[in-house]
């Protein structure tokens, strides 16, 4: 049975309360399929931090964080050491170290062992447990070995959680199967459920926890529960410590996920499986060599010691450990025996017994294999003595595994050992409630001989029964038996009324508590009042006895194993014995041999032994006797001698037999000895390689992860390869084709077989082969090269050189691309003849671009701006300096306007202004610009242009426009005046009407001269006369010759007013009123530069002269005097002539308004 | 005629034919014209022997701006009436306050009410 540690009796506080449960992952071999799918599944919030550890290669990176992330949507890290593991994070065990959970932290440590000799997951495990407990669980998937099975016991005895990946499914078998075979796997699952399960449970131990006040549930089917158990596995757990038993059940229950105690009995009673997981979990347990040390020293000093010095000879030291568990206390006792008889340099006779329920924990115990844990507390020389390190195992040497014999024995319902010289039976009591601790230790008494000693474990005491012993050592509960018969505890034995467990099994079905008071009355009945008889097994074993058999055998005082009943018969029954049972056994029937005589030195007796085989193979032995025991006397023995020889003679051969048997067995076992540590050597060196192979399948696992990763790049860069315009040429070191793309066959012949070919021998479409220099300058260190290249039938190519990285960072060979820039350069060059046609353009039109850069407040201006503006040539120039040129009055309306634009007030930019050269000259500009959109800082780009000579053409037509208003205005107030004049000397209405109106007709005449549609300002004297002569145009004589001469617009309408009186005059009293008269008139311009007019009549008959000074002659007067002219007039008796001496002023000489 | 009564009228005009008919005009109407003048000189040496009560002034004669005649009128408080189919009023009311104006062309009626209302002020 077992010790337990005091984790599930102390209370919580007492360790850092963690809220995140962390739960340990153990992977191997084909552990990274196992680990994608189980954290693969997880879809939503656990709440849990997990810890993954690996055999990995210390000299290897792990990629398992990046392949991990990649599969779930928790988060995944390389543990760094330092962390407190959160909830929803992943921490994978970097490559080179061990990791340990220490105060909630996680810490990488280093391996004290050599590599294949590791159990990295053994380790954490353990350290996971004792920091964190009741909120620890381990997950143990994939992998070969063991690794992982001894850390899950501590995560189980600190009340963790413990999972195992369904065996079937894992590619590696055996570190699942290792798990699962300690038999104390809450859970075993598939990988994808396991996360769910995890969750699961604790989930229902936090809301476990706030209900742990409601144990009442659990009290009150407590015995009902024990009962129930006590059925099944034949062991009553009823008297062991409530709380304990209580917490423990109530795991079991969380672990089901059942609420209610009624449904947890209910399932336990349905499902054995259950009360075996039950059964297991109650028996949990912590020990390790030497535990409480200072104690064992004590035990050492004060006990064994004395009791080897006190020993008789051939006295057996015999020594009891009850509850063993994995017995490393028993191994401890046997190494300080042995110890201490070394160094006394004596050997006695030693036994301990070591006995346990958990049959699993025997079969740990038997084989005695240890974790390095396991000896903490012990004295390195004893370890080095008996111990032998196999790599991650300790085994005890066989001469300490040979004086300890374990087996399956209940301290409570089992018949106890007796004449011990010592009993330890440590940290068993604690579980035991006050009822059987008190019958327990009557028990020891019983069992210990006078003198003897009794260890118990640090927090156990003797209780009231200070009677029976006296303490020895208080601090190491160590005590010596009183004096005293030993009663043995029948209460005690009274209540254990199966033996056997298998018995237990056969009568699960149907179990009758059967009264203790019949069972006494039954043993005594077959004690006193029954036959003699013996069960024996199928080999002729001593299976059990009632009755007084000693008539019958010969029972020696020191039993060595089990005892053959024919060997142990006395004479006479002997030989009846092994037919009558052959006889029994193969008839399967009750069979009798009557009247044998059975002597003995006492004397005979006369029976008949009836042999009745019994249902489980066994076979019952009844001796009946027929007839009173005849005790005889010595001399008998003389007759009976000679057949008593002749089986003594066989006897003593089989006895010789025996002892050559029996030697060749020794030298057998022996062999088998070396065999077996041969065998262990072998082992070893097989984890050795087993480890490495698992290493090697992580390792292979990850390849393989990334070879399929590098499938899929290459796919993708053969992909690119056939698909890309580009044409690549990828050369090694020495120039040799590596790989090349579809468009670069179209540059170089290449074939897919040229591939490692050099570029050297390869032609190409170029007339040089610069890229090979190229290629090799690259290969030698330079950083990239650039050129263009021109193939032989006008295609340009772009080639560039690039070195070839490899990943190391080293250049070892050089990628060239040709781009095929054909149409770009045919772009570029239309685009610069564009260009220039665009500047050529703008330089004949004189139109200057600019541009305007708000932020700086600068205008960049081009080299014809700069002429506008005569500054020194194209460039930025400050706004201000600018502006400055502007002429005054325009710089509100320049500068307004500009910010306008910029601020997009307005969509377009359209300014004339003026610019104030230093010189004093002034140009007109016309700006137009536009804000360029989306422009940041804002930029307006525009052009101006030179319109100084529309603006002065617009100002001169406006002029003109005013001066022919006024003109027109004159000539109204011209008309005005001659309408009030003529009105003066009018004689009649009608004269007046009609004089009026040829004066004004002529003025009409004259005044279209100016306007005759061009833009002529000015008038012919030609057009001028001719028009003055127009109403008189069919008069015969008269002639007009003179050159073109212009003249004055001023002077236009006092000249036509002066020509019309003239003609007026003429045709009154001269020339034009005589039809048969000639008339010439003619001009030329006279040496002054002004114009001569000759106005000759000569009339056919004598000129009327009644011709007086009118308002016609006033006109003329006024006329010839607004003109500056000088009138000379000549007349004889038939000629009259005049002579009009126009002045210079008159003429229209090229005027300065009219140059342009 | 230094006992003459009439009201003295400077008529500056260049164009002769409206000259002539504002000095009848005038005449008709009872007033002493003086000139008609064509030229700026000719009108300031008219000036300098005496001011008259009142001119009458064409804005542009042959070129020249009348602009010295009108200053120097002013400068003598004489009332002008610029004679005009040229010159914006606003223009001369700006720069010679108090001055009167009659476009060309003008109704002789007109042209003495201005005359009139000028003379008594």
């Amino acid at each position: 049975m077992a010790t337990m540690d005091a984790s599930l009796s102390d209370t919580m506080a007492d360790k850092p309360t963690h809220t995140v449960p962390i739960v340990g992952v153990g992977a191997s071999a084909g552990g990274l399929e196992a680990l994608r799918e189980m954290f693969g599944a997880a879809n939503e919030e656990t709440g849990i931090a997990f810890v993954i550890v690996q055999h990995l290669d210390p000299h290897h990176e792990s990629m398992m964080a990046q392949l991990l992330a990649r599969e779930t949507r928790l988060e995944v890290h390389q543990a760094e050491g330092g962390e407190t593991p959160r909830a929803d994070h992943v921490y994978i065990i970097p490559p080179g170290h061990g990791l340990a959970m220490k105060d909630g932290k996680l810490e990488l440590t280093e391996f004290s062992r050599p590599r294949g000799m590791r159990r990295p997951i053994d380790d954490f495990f353990e350290s996971l447990a004792n920091d964190h407990e009741h909120l620890a669980a381990c997950v143990i998937l994939s992998g070969t070995g063991a690794d992982g099975s001894l850390g899950l016991r501590t995560i189980k005895e600190k009340g963790g959680l413990a999972v195992a990946q369904e065996p079937t499914s894992a590619r590696y078998d055996g570190m699942p199967q290792s798990a699962v075979g300690t038999g104390l796997v809450d859970f075993v699952r598939e990988p994808s459920e396991i996360l769910e399960t995890l969750v699961r449970y604790f989930h229902r131990r936090a809301s476990h926890v706030r209900e742990l006040e409601d144990s009442a549930s659990v009290s009150a089917h407590l015995q009902d529960i024990c009962s129930t158990l006590r059925d099944v596995v034949a062991h009553d757990f009823s008297g062991y410590k409530q709380s304990t038993l209580e917490r423990r059940i109530q795991r079991r229950m969380q672990v089901l996920g059942l609420d209610h105690a009624g449904a947890y009995l209910d399932r336990l009673r349905r499902d054995h499986g259950e009360c075996d997981a039950l059964f297991r979990d109650l028996l949990i347990n912590v020990t390790r060599f030497f535990r409480d040390r200072e104690h064992f020293d004590q035990l050492r000093f004060e006990v064994i010691e004395p009791l080897i010095d006190n020993l008789d000879e051939a006295e057996e030291l015999r020594i009891w450990v009850a509850g063993c568990s994995s017995g490393e206390e028993a191994y401890s006792l046997a190494m300080m025996v042995a110890d201490a008889c070394d160094e006394r340099g004596v050997s006695p006779l030693v036994q301990i017994f070591a006995t346990d329920i958990d049959e699993k924990m025997l079969n740990i115990a038997r084989e005695g294999r240890y974790p390095p844990a396991a000896t903490a507390d012990m004295d390195e020389r004893l370890a080095e003595k008996y111990l032998q390190g196999h790599g991650d195992h300790y085994s005890v040497i066989p001469r300490i595994r040979d004086m300890v014999r374990f087996s399956n024995h209940s301290v409570i319902k089992d018949a106890p050992f007796s004449r011990l010289h010592l009993v330890t039976c440590r940290n068993l009591l604690i579980y035991f409630g006050e009822r059987l601790q008190q019958s327990v230790l009557p028990l020891f008494h019983y069992a210990i001989q006078e003198g003897g000693y009794l260890m118990l474990g640090p927090s156990e005491t003797i209780g009231r029964h200070d009677n029976l012993f006296e303490p020895v050592d208080l601090k190491a509960r160590i005590y010596r038996r009183c004096p005293g018969r030993g009663t043995y505890p029948t209460e005690l034995h009274a209540a254990s009324h199966q033996s056997l467990k298998r018995q237990a099994i056969a009568r699960r079905t149907a179990m009758k508590a059967i009264n203790a008071e019949d069972d006494n009355a039954l043993k005594r009945l077959i004690e006193r009042y029954g036959p003699a008889a013996l069960v024996l097994g199928p080999d002729g074993a001593v299976n059990g006895s009632y009755g007084r058999l000693a008539r019958y055998f010969e029972f020696p005082t020191t039993a060595h194993g089990p005892a053959s009943a024919a060997g142990l018969a006395r004479p006479g029954l002997r030989e009846v014995l092994l037919p009558l049972l052959r006889q029994a056994q193969e008839d399967r029937s009750r069979v009798v041999a009557r009247d044998v005589e059975v002597r003995s030195e006492f004397g005979s007796q006369r029976v008949n032994v009836i042999a009745d085989p019994l249902p489980d193979g066994q076979t019952l032995l009844v001796l009946r006797e027929i007839e009173a025991f005849h005790p005889e006397a010595d001399d008998d023995l003389a007759e009976l001698g000679p057949n008593d020889g002749e089986v003594q003679i066989l006897e003593d051969e089989l006895r010789l037999a025996r002892h050559r048997l029996r030697s060749t067995v020794e030298e057998l076992e022996t062999v088998n000895e070396e065999l077996k540590s041969s065998n262990e050597e072998m082992m070893s060196m097989n984890e050795e390689l087993q480890s490495t192979n698992e290493e090697l399948t992580t390792v292979n696992d990850e390849l393989k992860s990334k070879v399929d990763q590098l499938t899929v790049a290459n796919s993708d860069l053969k992909n690119f390869f056939e698909s890309t315009r580009l044409a690549v040429v990828v050369l090694d070191k020495d120039l040799t084709i590596r790989s090349f793309t579809e468009a670069a066959s179209e540059i170089f012949p290449l074939k897919t077989s040229d591939k490692g070919r050099s570029l050297e021998e390869m032609t190409s479409k170029f007339g040089n082969r610069r890229y090979l220099e190229d290629a090799r300058a690259v290969i030698a260190g330079r950083e990239h090269v650039e050129r263009q290249f021109v193939t032989d039938d006008g295609a340009t190519y772009l080639f560039r050189a690039l070195p070839y990285t490899a990943a190391g960072g080293d250049i070892s060979g050089a990628t060239l691309v040709f781009t095929d820039v054909s149409e770009m350069t045919q772009l570029e060059a239309e685009l610069a003849r564009e260009r220039e046609r665009l500047s050529l353009a703008l330089k004949v039109a004189g139109i200057g671009v600019w541009e305007y850069l708000a932020d700086d407040d600068c205008v960049r201006f081009d080299d014809t701006m700069a002429g506008m503006y005569r500054l020194d040539g194209a460039g930025s120039y400050p706004f201000q300096e600018i502006l400055d040129r502007v002429h005054p009055e325009d710089h509100s309306r320049f500068q307004n306007d500009l910010r306008r634009a910029i601020s997009n007030e307005k969509d377009d930019y359209d300014i004339t202004f003026r610019l104030l050269n230093p010189d004093g000259s002034e140009i007109s500009l016309r700006s137009l610009g536009r804000l360029v959109t989306g422009s940041k800082p804002a930029r307006l780009i525009g052009v101006s242009f030179d319109v100084t000579a529309d603006a002065r053409e617009d100002a001169m037509r406006e002029l003109l426009l005013r001066e022919m208003n006024h003109r027109v205005k004159n000539l109204f107030a011209i008309i005005g005046g001659m309408v009030s004049l003529a009105a003066r000397h009018a004689d009649t209405k009608d004269m007046m009407a009609q004089t009026l109106r040829s004066r004004i007709a002529a003025l009409g005449r004259a005044h279209s001269l100016t306007n005759s549609g061009d833009d002529q300002d000015f008038g012919d004297i030609q057009a001028l006369v001719g028009a003055a002569l127009e109403p008189y145009a069919d008069h015969e004589g008269m002639t007009i010759e003179g050159p073109s001469i212009a003249i004055r617009t001023e002077a236009i309408s006092s000249l036509a007013l002066l020509l019309h009186e003239w003609a007026t005059n003429s045709v009154k009293y001269g020339a034009l009123g005589d039809p048969d008269a000639t008339m010439k008139i003619d001009w030329c311009e006279d040496d002054g530069g002004g114009i001569r007019l000759h106005w000759t009549e000569e009339l056919s008959r004598e000129r009327n002269s009644e011709e007086r000074e009118g308002f016609g002659s006033t006109l003329v007067a006024a006329s010839a005097r607004q003109l500056g002219a000088v009138v000379e007039q000549q007349r004889d008796e038939r000629g009259y002539r005049l002579t009009l001496i126009l002045p210079k002023s008159c003429r229209m000489i090229s005027d300065k308004r009219y140059s342009s | 005629m230094p006992d003459d009564k009439r009201q003295k009228i400077l008529v500056v005009e260049d164009e002769y034919l409206i000259a002539l008919d504002i000095t009848h005009t005038l005449e008709d109407a009872g007033f002493l014209v003086v000139g008609p003048h064509e030229t700026v000189a000719d009108s300031l040496e008219q000036l300098a022997e005496g001011m008259p009560d009142c001119a009458i002034l064409d804005v542009q004669l042959d070129g020249e701006d009348i602009e010295l005649v009108a200053v120097a009128l002013t400068n003598n408080q004489v009332p002008i009436i610029f004679h005009s189919g040229h010159a914006k009023p606003s223009d001369l009311e700006q720069r010679f306050p108090g001055s009167y104006f009659c476009g060309k062309p003008c109704t002789p009626s007109h042209l003495i009410q201005t005359l009139r209302t000028a003379v008594s002020r």
